[in-house]
């Protein structure tokens, strides 16, 4: 599976038209200066759908500097029943992350709004690292766990927002991912989420690991735009808080407010023994020169765990598994040693001449160090890896994500 | 001699009394103490994953020592658990052109078992490949250049042990539980397997001796 990077809304327009203190208000108790936390806030929102796309909006009104929208859905005509989409684009069905880009530029053109109309699962591991919160607004249950599981390792917070239509609930969760052992989504899961999570996860049963398919929800957001809305706007007030510091810190916490009895509550959020995500908190290392002209010798340099035992550590460029054997239709094995992409061809046996693939025993997600040990002073390029953004190295119970110097790559839109 | 008694006691009927969960006190025979010893000099990871694969890596030793049809060549912990073991057991051959079948007398896995796998669910072809013989004629193994994986089903529960992998292989490979139904897309790997073994249903099993023999395996003492 090859990661991905998202695509900016193509405008050259940078400045609002109205600017934002003709109606910011004074927030009480502000120790900040407003205006230079919104100019400097980035924000990625997972889910542009009937919460998600309300939440944009808002923080678009606000002008924010940087706006990063991921959903691999489209709008249908029902979507107007619960979203404030254009009926256009309704009718004609665009992809949610683009047009929701699209809507957001249009309000805030000082916003860089770039999209990614995926699944988050495809996105390079360092794509969240330059934001300053995340939002999920999506009740796929895999794409919760990813998110949750990246903002833990990055350490970056996260805001989920969601509804449950019957009941006229809003609710909103904040994690602050300050400490790697603090809660994630993840650790409130019971068993029958846990299994609900196995059962959508389907996979190709000859690709191996790297071809699961996530099922996606087929049911849709049964719920008033109201209810939507309100969750939305419930997450937004958060960010804001959150972002300037109003009142007392925002701990982990779920805000729930129910239209039935007009009541709001806050529970805090606990970290669980069970959680099914890693807690480990990754460090990041920004690579002086591109990731491909690093050697990986190098890059074990770079994360200070060159002093360590070989067999201490593991090398997993993103998007890559490195293949020691590979097999050819006729059962010939032949060594490769080099990284590459899961599912392509490695080139052609020398015995026989028809494709070679990676043998699935000997393909390493995340390759040991001994096992590469002669190989530390080529580079990524030279070993197979191309077009990643990031690395990660392993030692022990640390993790390093080696990061590009440039660390998201921005493509134009296709209108 | 002490080894010798305790594994008396972890065979056959003594490992029928205690279950699985018996493996962990069997004590290993010296060769295996010696690749256990070699795996673990080379064990990485985050400590609870290691001490997942030391567990792992005895209980699959201690299997072999018991079982008397399973031979453990290899282990690797340096990352993912990985394991070659040579299985005796009747295993299928693809027909001769005369349409003769052929039957080999051992496997040769290779089990690997991700460290994703103790808290998710993974896809059953995803921890048993036949690396032996080529040409293997079941429905639930894939093609070579796929490195037949042996599909085990369409999901294993997380954190299986690597021990009832080795028994739903060895179930597999004998056929004593099978499916050929080639309609059905959880499992067949091969259809013109599944569709040779529907007209060929009085082949099945390959054997019905159990898994575990009678007789105390003393290879290496």
């Amino acid at each position: 599976m090859s990661r991905r990077r998202f695509m900016k809304v193509a405008d050259t327009r940078l400045v609002c038209p109205v600017p934002r203190d003709q109606r910011l208000p004074q927030f009480t108790g502000l120790r900040k200066d407003a205006h230079a936390v919104l100019n400097g806030l980035s924000i990625g929102v997972v889910g542009a759908g009937s919460v998600g796309l309300n939440y944009l909006t808002a923080m678009a009104t606000l002008q924010i500097k940087k706006l990063l929208v991921v959903d691999p859905g489209c709008f249908k005509p029902q979507s107007l029943l619960t979203h404030r989409v254009p009926p256009s684009a309704a009718r004609n069905g665009g992809a949610k992350a683009r047009i929701a880009a699209k809507i957001c530029h249009e309000i805030s053109p000082a916003t860089e709004c770039s999209y990614f109309p995926g699944p988050v699962e495809d996105l390079e591991l360092s794509a969240f690292l330059d934001v300053d919160l995340v939002v999920l607004a999506t009740d796929n249950l895999a794409a919760e766990k990813d998110v949750s599981q990246r903002c833990l390792h990055l350490g970056i917070p996260l805001l989920q927002c969601a509804v449950h239509g019957e009941t006229l609930v809003a609710q909103v969760r904040f994690c602050s991912n300050q400490q790697a052992d603090g809660p994630c989504l993840c650790c409130s899961y019971n068993s029958e989420e846990r299994e609900h999570l196995a059962a959508r996860t389907r996979f190709s049963c000859l690709g191996g690991l790297g071809d699961r398919e996530i099922e996606v929800p087929r049911a849709p957001t049964m719920s008033t735009a109201a209810t939507c809305s309100l969750a939305a706007d419930l997450g937004a007030t958060m960010t804001l808080r959150h972002a300037l510091s109003l009142g007392s810190p925002l701990q982990d916490c779920q805000v729930e407010f129910c239209g039935y009895t007009n009541t709001s509550s806050t529970t805090p959020l606990r970290h669980s023994d069970r959680c099914l995500c890693d807690h480990t908190r990754w460090q990041i290392v920004q690579s002086p020169s591109p990731l491909a002209q690093t050697s990986l010798g190098e890059l074990l340099d770079l994360t200070g765990y060159g002093a360590a035992s070989p067999w201490q550590i593991s090398i997993a460029p993103s998007g890559h598994v490195f293949v020691e054997i590979g097999v050819c239709q006729s059962g010939h094995w032949q060594r490769i040693r080099r990284f590459g992409q899961q599912g392509r061809s490695w080139g052609k046996c020398k015995r026989c001449g028809r494709l070679l693939y990676a043998h699935p025993f000997f393909a390493h997600e995340s390759v040991p160090a001994t096992a590469v040990g002669d190989l530390l002073g080529r580079s990524l390029r030279r070993l197979g890896v191309h077009g990643t953004q990031s690395v990660l190295t392993r030692c022990d119970s640390a993790a390093t994500l080696v990061v590009q110097p440039s660390n998201i790559f921005v493509g134009s839109s296709q209108p | 001699m002490k080894v010798m008694e305790m594994n008396k006691r972890m065979s056959g009927d003594g490992l029928a009394a205690h279950g699985l969960g018996g493996l962990s006190h069997v004590v290993l025979n010296r060769r295996y103490q010696q690749l256990l010893k070699k795996a673990m000099r080379c064990c990485g990871g985050p400590s609870p994953w290691q001490c997942r694969k030391q567990g792992e890596a005895h209980d699959l030793l201690a299997l072999a020592q018991v079982c008397g049809r399973l031979d453990v060549k290899e282990i690797d912990m340096k990352g993912s658990f990985r394991a070659i073991v040579v299985m005796e057991a009747p295993v299928m051959l693809r027909p001769d052109h005369t349409g003769q079948c052929r039957l080999a007398e051992y496997a040769i896995l290779g089990i690997l078992y991700h460290e994703e796998a103790v808290s998710a669910a993974l896809p059953g072809a995803a921890f048993v490949s036949v690396l032996a013989p080529n040409d293997l004629w079941y429905a639930n193994v894939g093609s070579l250049d796929k490195g037949q994986p042996l599909c085990l089903g369409l999901t294993l529960p997380a954190a299986i042990p690597v021990k009832e992998i080795v028994l739903m292989a060895w179930g597999a490979l004998t056929m004593q539980t099978v499916m050929i139904d080639e309609r059905d897309s959880a499992g067949v790997l091969n259809a013109d397997a599944a569709r040779w073994w529907q007209d060929n249903l009085q082949r099945i099993p390959l054997t019905g001796e159990p898994f575990i023999r009678r007789q105390v395996d003393r290879r290496g003492d």
